[in-house]
């Protein structure tokens, strides 16, 4: 038992220094944004340092407008969620419960997730003409809606799973008792699959909040987010590594704040119904 | 309409209300149910369908400044098929594709295999660490390895005792390093998916096959593979679903170059169609792209579901 013991905390101490490994980029970047000139540009390079500055951040926040992108980042990003949840729960509702004739359902369902696999590059430039006709380029409600292109594919496919989850004879209880499907749809079948909601819900905020190719095209000036500040710092042949990491960071801290908040949820929404 | 509380039925016939209730019932409940799909259609019309149709018509006619000019048939089609540069890009997509998938799913598991057997609180913390990737924009993750890979001052280059070596430079490499970031991006949520599968594998037949002697490959062809084999083939899917459509971290970290070395099918269709502006191509490469794609979804979702049964 003990030699049991001996192996189990090396196969940990080993596990731990393969994640430590596997993050450093991540270590790399936030040091860097919290360097001065001299220490990001040392060679051989530092690994660590001690002198550190809030320089970039202060002339993020001072000369670029840092807070004003990720109020843009915070407007889009929820709304276009939230729109996609919508619109997507009630279709996943319906292709995980109803019967439709012939094989359409299982169709339907398999060619709305076909189209998760297109890119947005290959229909962001008409989306471009039809919003321009529209009045909806740079407007917060266009690019969210130009965001269900991805999301709403991904949300229906995914609560789809969930929702099949669901015991339907809990549901069918509460249809003769009398509920009808709305009460259904809020009281059982919603609180039952919390898990998959919440997967759901972190992974299309993580897409929309961190989308970078539409964001660049259809928020060309008043509604332009964090990524497209992110990438404005970085050129084909040259970046300014300060400006760049230090934005990259206050990017990427809200959606790993809420993301390791409900690590729960999704821990246990990722391992799916299938494998119970 | 009716007389004695009843209702007349279409053939005319006089039928109770209960009967006319329990048949309107069920009418409804026909015609209610496609009105769950009715407003996700509606978008997904307008968002992709149309936008598509928009671009098939602009492979077909010179499209200029938002009008369709002169009538091309199918000439342009003919010659960007037959092109060096889209074989390029389809190579490169290929290649990026598979290699990413490939390479995340074996490492996914491996990494699976090796921290369910570690300390139970601790392997909370390790599978918290290993989240940060999956949230972190592709836009960062390109540039935290441009940053590693950087010539001069990168630590990888360091590492390896050769200043001025960088992969991102080399058009042999270039390809391997936007692959190497997706990859690191992406392991981690297939390794948490599989993860869960692991722990649900029953303890008594791992222990019956422990018994029996079994050693570890057998063990993991025989028990482990077939009992997670489901959340493989979920994991297989959400991943090949974004494999074609790498476009941030090239962008961030390669520009498509050196020369066309890291220029895949997205990037191809961004850099016709956006920055040279000539549509009607990059139409056409969407519209070679999409074709490819569908006929691969619908291969792939019919396996899929198949072996989900």
């Amino acid at each position: 038992m003990s030699k049991r013991r001996i192996i189990l905390i090396v196969l940990t101490i080993v596990a731990c220094v393969v994640v430590i490994a596997y993050l450093f980029p991540v270590y790399w970047l936030v040091s860097m944004s919290f360097r001065i000139q001299k220490d990001m540009f040392a060679w051989p390079p530092k690994l660590f340092t001690l002198h550190l500055t809030l320089r970039n951040y202060k002339g993020l926040v001072e000369g670029h407008g840092l807070l004003w992108y990720l109020r843009n980042s915070a407007i889009i990003a929820p709304l276009s969620v939230a729109l996609s949840m919508v619109i997507g729960s009630v279709a996943a509702y319906g292709l995980a419960r109803f019967r439709y004739p012939g094989k359409v359902g299982s169709q339907i369902a398999s060619w709305i997730l076909s189209l998760r696999m297109l890119p947005p590059v290959a229909a962001v430039l008409p989306l471009f003409l039809i919003f321009s006709r529209l009045r909806l380029v740079d407007k917060f409600y266009g690019i969210s809606l130009a965001y269900t292109f991805f999301n709403l594919p991904f949300i229906i496919w995914l609560l789809k799973i969930y929702f099949e989850d669901v015991p339907e004879e809990v549901e069918q209880a509460a249809l003769v008792d009398g509920a009808n499907r709305i009460q259904i749809f809020f009281r059982i079948t919603l609180p039952l699959s919390t898990p998959g909601i919440a997967t759901t819900f972190i992974l299309a905020l993580a897409a929309s909040w961190n989308e970078f190719l539409m964001a660049s095209q259809l928020a060309t000036f008043n509604t332009r987010t964090l990524p497209v500040l992110i990438a404005s710092f970085i050129w084909d042949r040259n970046l300014q590594w300060g400006y760049a990491t230090a934005s990259a960071v206050i990017s990427a801290l809200p959606i790993l704040i809420i993301g390791l908040f409900i690590q729960r949820y999704i821990v246990k929404g990722l391992s799916f119904g299938a494998v119970k | 309409m009716g007389h004695k509380g009843g209702f007349h039925g279409l053939d005319g016939r006089t039928i109770s209300r209960a009967n006319f209730e329990s048949r309107r019932r069920r009418w409804w409940a026909g015609v209610s149910k496609w009105l769950y799909l009715l407003p996700a259609l509606a978008i997904l019309v307008g968002i992709v369908i149309y936008p598509l149709i928009y671009m098939f018509r602009s492979t077909l006619f010179q499209w200029q400044a938002g009008i369709f000019g002169r009538f091309l048939g199918l000439s342009l089609w003919a010659k960007l098929l037959t092109g060096e540069t889209l074989r390029i890009a389809l190579t490169n997509s290929v290649i990026l594709a598979v290699g990413t998938v490939v390479c995340e799913l074996l490492l996914g598991l491996a990494l699976a295999l090796f921290l369910n057997e570690t300390l139970g609180r601790l392997r909370t913390v390790l599978r918290a660490g290993l989240l940060i990737p999956i949230f972190i924009a592709p836009v960062i993750v390109g540039l935290m390895w441009r940053i590693i890979f950087n010539p001069q001052y990168g630590v990888f280059a360091w590492a390896i005792g050769q200043r001025g070596f960088s992969p991102i430079a080399r058009d042999d490499l270039a390809l391997y390093a936007i692959m190497l970031s997706e990859i690191w991006q992406w392991t981690p949520f297939v390794f948490i998916i599989l993860l869960a599968a692991l722990q649900s594998v029953p303890i008594d037949v791992l222990e019956a096959a422990l018994v029996d002697g079994a050693s570890f490959p057998k063990r993991l062809r025989h028990v482990i593979i077939p009992h997670i084999l489901p959340a493989i083939i979920i994991a297989l899917l959400l991943r090949s679903m974004e494999a074609f459509k790498i476009f941030d971290t090239i962008q961030v970290m390669t520009h498509g170059g050196p020369g066309r070395a890291t220029e895949d099918m997205t990037y191809l269709i961004f850099r016709t169609g956006i920055w040279v502006s000539d549509v009607s191509t990059a139409a056409t490469y969407s519209w070679v792209l999409v074709i490819i794609l569908t006929v691969l979804a619908s291969f792939f979702l019919k396996y899929a579901y198949r072996e989900r049964g």
